[in-house]
């Protein structure tokens, strides 16, 4: 399988992706990142400037909102916590994203010839 | 001040530190460290981890107020395209006006600049570009302002000049004592070319406008 595609189909849901890993817990940029790393077992890297657009898109159509934590030791960091209204998107997009999938599956998947 | 503070405020240092501003390169930073870290613990040398961290982020223009990036190729094929059609508008418009001389000079010389924009649209086609994806980084709000600026300045350009063609041809009869004559279709033509022709510009700014409503069209959401 072509890098180039699997790239053109994530980037289409980079932001399902992103609020997937906000719904367990509120996390920070570099953080995020290495979720998402860990969840495509090291297949997918997603890209600083992506997710920084991706973040800035949804924070202003209010489907995340962002804080600064209080870290004991070490730099204060920006987390991002997901809205009810980014809880509603990321069910509207995943329900999208699976039936896209299904009705996919069904039009390029050849069934072997019935002998 | 350590490398990564001082490659983050390079990479803002054409924009303003507004707290907006300000507030993004903290988190650019923060994360950056994280990384660095990050890659130090699982054995990077510190030099290694900082080149892939600066790497990782080459610039930030587009999080910044109102830049977009664009494919350049499809983006300036359409242009020239756009242009060729309006320049075939001009001239077919200014065909009917050969019969006077101004005529025949607007309309030849739309013809050159048409045969020109077509041969360039053409070549645009025809070759290959290896680099189709190449993309660029483009401020909507400048391009808005150049657009708005090639609207005033055609409109200056019509009124000075129709104000212009008005005195030279009706202020006849105060400087030479010789009224203006139009005793039929050929003389009443005659007097409203020089006021129509200079319309024939407006696919100036139509232009402008149509490169500025393309911008939208060919934009990049992910870089």
């Amino acid at each position: 399988m072509s890098d180039a595609v699997n790239g053109d189909l994530i980037r289409g849901n980079i932001d399902t992706i992103i609020l997937s890993v906000l719904l367990t817990n509120d996390n920070y940029g570099y953080e995020i990142i290495k979720a998402i790393r860990r969840k495509s077992g090291g297949k997918y890297e997603l890209k600083e400037p992506t997710l920084y657009s991706s973040l800035r898109r949804m924070e202003a159509q209010k489907a995340i909102e962002s804080y600064w934590g209080n870290e004991s030791q070490g730099a204060r960091r920006k987390y991002y916590r997901i809205t009810p209204l980014g809880v509603a998107l990321y069910k509207k997009n995943l329900e999208a994203w699976q039936s896209a999938r299904d009705l996919i599956d069904r039009l390029i998947v050849v069934e072997e010839a019935s002998k | 001040m350590n490398p990564l503070e001082r490659y983050v405020d390079r990479l803002f240092a054409k924009h303003q530190l507004t707290p907006e501003i300000r507030e993004l390169r903290d988190e650019i930073l923060t994360n950056l460290e994280a990384r660095v870290s990050d890659l130090v613990t699982s054995g990077c040398t510190d030099a290694e981890a900082l080149a892939i961290a600066v790497n990782s982020i080459p610039d930030v223009h587009f999080l910044i107020g109102s830049h977009v990036y664009i494919r350049v190729d499809p983006y300036i094929q359409e242009v020239t395209q756009i242009g060729v059609l309006y320049l075939t508008i001009a001239w077919v418009c200014t065909i009917p006006l050969r019969v006077f001389p101004l005529g025949i000079i607007a309309n030849s010389l739309l013809m050159v600049l048409l045969v020109a924009a077509g041969i360039l649209y053409l070549s645009l086609i025809l070759s290959k570009h290896p680099k189709q994806s190449m993309v660029k980084c483009i401020d909507v709000n400048k391009a808005k302002r150049v657009r708005n600026g090639v609207w005033w300045l055609w409109s200056l350009y019509l009124a000075m000049s129709t104000a212009f063609t008005f005195g030279t041809r009706f202020a006849s009869n105060l400087w030479f004592h010789r009224p203006v004559q139009m005793d039929g279709p050929y003389q009443l033509a005659s007097v409203a070319v020089p006021f129509l022709l200079p319309f024939v510009t407006v696919i100036v700014p139509l232009f402008a406008t149509s490169a500025y409503r393309f911008l939208h069209l060919h934009k990049v959401v992910e870089p």
